[in-house]
């Protein structure tokens, strides 16, 4: 038998409240209500991994590069703590982590998480402040949202296949992030 | 500016991942998703304290014991409910993590604002997982029993009315005990 709770709102956690969780399977905290990360395939890792390797190596010591962790938006006391795919921080040492008054840049991979990515973290990055960037794996595009006016845009500010995009003057090939289609698509 | 999530499912919790949390507030586990308990009103508190009292001295030479408004896991800790129920009757042992309802004789929720989750959701949770359960209605001042799927059929469960008692596990209570006299004399 299904039972189903009778319409009350569930409780809206707090990021530290969420710290606090313990669970089986990678989790974030988005507007107060607990998800699960999504299964990553290969392609998404290829173009973390790429991104994550370019701009460790380019950036000044003064940056520190973490991939696929969890970022406080805007605090401690927020509602969010995406799970970010690639984030450029200050260098140091955070307790009890990083929030997004310490981070320069986000990159998220979209392959199927693209409309909760354009839809809600990149909004919520860009209103904290933070330029954000959607490596569109289906679009083979990537896309850029540092204002309102990119978020007025249905895909920021775009850049295609045979263009380059720069990430704190870490310039990347797009190209460069994308697997060869296995099916050659 | 208000953000809204697109529509994708939220974690299923299961008991175990619920207990590791530490929120500011206090929750329960109905369905896989966390729930703030509800602040409690003078007659909901009178209530469970007379209820309190009634089964510790009752059942004192028995093998179980009295929990107050503290959680349970049903089925067990691998399920996707861990209610605060407000009393709960168990065997008397040490427990770790803690108490499932395959240690509960019987569950007791004392309604007020709650009674639509009580009633529809929690209340066919104990039953099926085998646990006697009552509802102290403190809206139309009475005592409602469960036990069955038979019970469960009929809108109010088994009732017994304000000048009518009741038996939680041979100790008898009075429906009138449980109730305080309304401020507004009504």
């Amino acid at each position: 038998m299904q039972l189903t709770v009778p319409e009350i709102s569930p409780h809206a956690f707090t990021v530290a409240e969420f710290m606090s969780l313990d669970t089986a399977v990678r989790t974030e905290l988005l507007a107060g209500a607990v998800y699960d990360v999504s299964p990553r395939n290969e392609p998404h890792r290829y173009a973390v991994s790429i991104l994550h390797e370019k701009l460790a190596r380019a950036l000044p010591e003064r940056y520190v590069v973490r991939s696929q962790d969890a970022v406080a938006v805007p605090g401690w006391d927020g509602r969010d703590a995406p799970d970010v795919d690639v984030a450029v921080l200050a260098r140091k040492e955070y307790w009890p982590g990083p929030t997004s008054a310490d981070a320069f840049a986000f990159v998220e991979v979209s392959d199927t998480t693209y409309a909760v990515d354009r839809g809600y973290k990149i909004p919520l990055y860009v209103n904290a402040g933070v330029p954000g960037w959607i490596v569109n794996l289906q679009r083979r595009q990537v896309e850029f949202y540092a204002s309102p006016a990119e978020l007025a845009l249905p895909h920021g500010c775009v850049r295609g296949e045979a263009d380059a995009f720069s990430i704190l003057g870490v310039e990347i090939a797009v190209r460069d992030l994308l697997c060869s289609r296995p099916d050659a698509s």
